[in-house]
C-alpha cells in the first residue's frame, strides 16, 4: 500500500466526513536510469547558464513565462503565494449527476477514497445512496497545488475520485483533418457489420491483456542480468561450419 | 493435390547402431525443431511448417529463406536450431518455442535468432522430387541453397558412420543420422532407410501427472509421471525428479496446472502412497535414461527438455 496524498474532509452539506486519498494507479512502466557509455555512472544534471557561464545553483532560479520568443514575465515565488487557492484540504461536493454524463475523456486520474475515524458511517451512507439513485458527487478538490474538477463514485466496497481535465484541455475533434466524408453507408453494409459484431462480442476482462513490449524488454534485461551475452548469430554459424569441417576432417585422417 | 499447397509430414528415422556402408551417407543430427519451410522466391513469400503440421511461421519472422535460395519455389526439409557456440542449445529454442506475442517474438528473436538447418529438398519450380534419390537430391540442395546466417546446409559424409558417430560424439553432438543414397522422401513414414544413430537413450514421454515437492520446490511440483503408449494402451514408465532449473519447473507447473484432472490416466496404477496431481496426458517430454528395466520402467531418468512439436500419440515405447 502506498501513502495517502491527501488528508481532508469529504464537505457536503453540512456534513464533513473526514478520509484519506490513495493514487490507484501505480505504473508499472519500466524506468531507465540515463548511464556514461563509456563508464556506466550514472550522469549527474546540472543547469548551466550560458550567459554567465556558470552552474546555476536551485535557489539562484526563477520561472519565466515566455510572452515573446526570447521574452520573459518573471515569476517568484511569493507571485505563487498570491494566488494559492485556500488550501484547506476540503472535497467541496456541488450537485450530483448521472454518471454517463461524463465522458470518459473528461477522465484524468483516479484515487481511493477511505473514510477516516469517526467517519465511517456517514462514508457509508454516501456510498450506498449514490449507488442507490445511480449517481455520482462532482466537486472540487485541490490536488498538489491545482484545482481540479472531481467526480466521486461508490467502487466496490468503497468509493472511488476521478479528477476531471478542464475543457480547455480537451483538443476538439473539429480540429483536425479527415471528417468530411461524402460517401454513405448502405442498410446491407450496416447489416453485415452489425453481424460481424453481434459475432465478435464478449465481455471485456483487462487482466487478459499485457504490455507485452515491457515482458519483452524485461525478459532481454533479465538475461544480460545472468551475464549471458549475446552473441551475433555469424559467430555462431561460423562455429557451426567449423565444427562440420572438424567433422569432415576426422574422417579423411583416418581414411589414409 | 499438388505438394506445394499440402501440409507435409516430414519423414522420420528409426534407432540404429553405428554402422559402416558405402550406399549410406552420413550426417550431424540436430537438436531443434522439425520444419518444412515453403518458400515462393519471387512473391517472397515462405511458410513453416512443424512435424504436427502446425504453421510456425509466425514463430520465427527471422528465418527469410526466401533471401538464400535460387530458385522460384522450393520446398525445404530441417531443423530450426537456436545455436550457443555453435551447437544446438534446446533451453534456447524451448524460448522460443513458448512465445506466443508478436512484441515478444520479434525482440527474443533478435536475442536468440534461429538457424534453419537444411538436409533436404522435396520440391523445385514445380517438380515434385519424393521419388528422386536422395543423393541426388542433396547434389540439387547444394545448387540452390546458398549458405547464410538464416540458413545453413547439413554437412554429409560417406561410407564410414562408425567414425563419424565416434567424432561426433566426442564434439558434444546428440547423434548422428544415416541415411540411404538411394532412398526416395517416404512422407509421414517412420522408414528404415533413414536411422538415426544416438550417443545416449531418449524417449519422449507424456507427462501424466505430479507429485508435490518440498522444501525449495514446495511451490511446484517433486518430480513428474511418465507415461508411454505401448500396444496403444497408455502406461506408466516411471518418474523424472531432475534435469531441469527454476524456471523450467516454474514454467511447467504453470502449463500443467491448467491441465490437472481427477481422473488417473492409466487403466494400471501401481499405487505407491504418493500423492499425485494427474493431468490431461497431453504434454510430451524427452527424458534422458540409463536403460529401460524389464518391467520396462525407466531407470535413472533425468528431464532434457519438453517436446512442444510432438503429440502424446507419437510417444511409444521403442525398445
Amino acid at each position: 500500500m502506498s501513502h495517502a496524498i491527501w488528508e481532508g474532509y469529504i464537505s457536503i452539506g453540512l456534513v464533513n466526513i473526514p478520509v484519506k486519498i490513495y493514487s490507484a494507479i501505480s505504473s508499472s512502466a519500466l524506468s531507465f536510469r540515463l548511464l556514461c557509455k563509456k563508464c556506466h555512472t550514472p550522469l549527474k544534471y546540472e543547469r548551466y547558464c550560458p550567459k554567465c557561464k556558470k552552474h546555476v545553483r536551485w535557489d539562484e532560479t526563477v520561472k519565466g513565462y515566455e510572452l515573446t520568443k526570447g521574452e520573459f514575465v518573471v515569476l517568484e515565488d511569493k507571485d505563487f503565494e498570491h494566488v494559492k487557492l485556500e488550501s484547506k484540504k476540503k472535497l467541496e461536493i456541488e450537485f450530483f449527476t448521472h454518471e454517463y454524463d461524463i465522458d470518459p475523456l473528461y477522465m484524468n486520474k483516479s484515487y481511493y477514497v477511505l473514510p477516516e475515524r469517526g467517519g465511517e458511517k456517514a462514508y457509508l451512507l454516501l456510498k450506498e445512496i449514490l449507488q442507490i439513485t445511480s449517481k455520482v458527487a462532482v466537486g472540487r478538490v485541490i490536488i498538489k497545488n491545482r484545482e481540479r474538477v472531481a467526480m466521486l463514485r461508490p467502487f466496490k466496497q468503497g468509493m472511488l475520485l476521478t479528477t476531471l481535465h478542464y475543457i480547455e484541455d480537451i483538443l476538439p475533434i473539429e480540429s483536425f483533418p479527415g471528417l468530411n466524408i461524402s460517401e454513405r453507408v448502405s442498410r446491407e453494409e450496416l447489416e453485415l457489420a452489425k453481424e460481424l459484431v453481434r459475432r465478435y462480442t464478449k465481455p471485456f476482462h483487462l487482466e487478459k491483456f499485457r504490455d507485452r513490449y515491457k515482458e519483452a524488454l524485461m525478459e532481454i534485461i533479465k538475461k544480460k542480468a545472468r551475464g549471458e551475452k549475446i552473441r551475433p548469430v555469424e559467430l555462431e554459424i561460423k562455429e557451426t561450419k567449423d565444427l562440420m569441417k572438424a567433422l569432415k576432417a576426422s574422417i579423411q585422417i583416418k581414411k589414409k | 493435390m499438388k505438394l506445394w499447397d499440402t501440409c507435409i509430414r516430414p519423414m522420420l528415422a528409426k534407432k540404429a547402431k553405428p554402422f559402416d556402408s558405402d550406399a549410406w551417407i552420413f550426417e550431424p543430427k540436430w537438436d531443434g525443431t522439425r520444419c518444412i519451410a515453403f518458400i515462393d522466391c519471387e512473391k517472397k513469400y515462405i511458410r513453416l511448417q512443424n512435424r504436427r503440421l502446425l504453421d510456425i511461421t509466425n514463430r520465427y519472422p527471422e528465418l527469410k529463406l526466401f533471401e538464400d535460395c535460387d530458385c522460384k519455389k522450393a520446398i525445404l526439409d530441417g531443423e530450426i536450431v537456436v545455436l550457443k557456440h555453435g551447437r544446438p542449445d534446446f533451453y534456447r529454442l524451448q524460448e522460443r518455442e513458448h512465445q506466443e506475442d508478436i512484441g515478444r517474438i520479434k525482440l527474443i528473436s533478435r536475442v536468440m535468432p534461429a538457424v534453419y538447418m537444411v538436409f533436404d529438398i522435396l520440391f523445385f519450380n514445380g517438380k515434385e522430387l519424393l521419388h528422386v534419390p536422395l543423393i541426388e537430391r542433396k547434389d540439387l540442395l547444394d545448387r540452390v541453397v546458398s549458405d547464410s546466417k538464416r540458413m545453413v546446409k547439413t554437412m554429409f559424409i560417406d561410407t564410414y558412420g562408425k567414425r563419424f558417430f565416434e567424432s561426433a560424439r566426442k564434439k558434444g553432438l546428440e547423434g548422428i543420422m544415416a541415411k540411404y543414397k538411394a532412398s526416395s522422401y517416404e512422407i509421414g513414414k517412420r522408414s528404415s532407410n533413414w536411422l538415426k544413430i544416438k550417443a545416449s537413450n531418449t524417449m519422449d514421454c507424456i507427462i501424466c501427472g505430479y507429485t508435490l515437492g518440498h522444501g525449495k520446490r514446495s511451490r511446484y511440483f517433486g518430480s513428474l509421471v511418465l507415461g508411454c503408449y505401448k500396444d496403444g494402451k497408455l502406461v506408466h514408465i516411471g518418474d523424472v525428479g531432475t534435469g531441469w532449473d527454476e524456471d523450467t519447473m516454474k514454467y511447467i507447473h504453470e502449463r500443467l496446472k491448467r491441465i490437472e484432472t481427477k481422473q488417473c490416466p492409466f487403466k494400471e496404477f501401481e499405487d505407491t502412497g504418493k500423492r499425485i496431481c494427474w493431468v490431461k496426458p497431453s504434454m510430451v517430454c524427452e527424458v534422458e535414461f540409463l536403460e529401460l528395466t524389464s518391467q520396462l520402467k525407466l531407470r535413472a531418468p533425468s528431464f532434457k527438455r519438453l517436446r512442444e512439436d510432438k503429440i502424446g500419440r507419437e510417444c511409444i515405447i521403442e525398445y
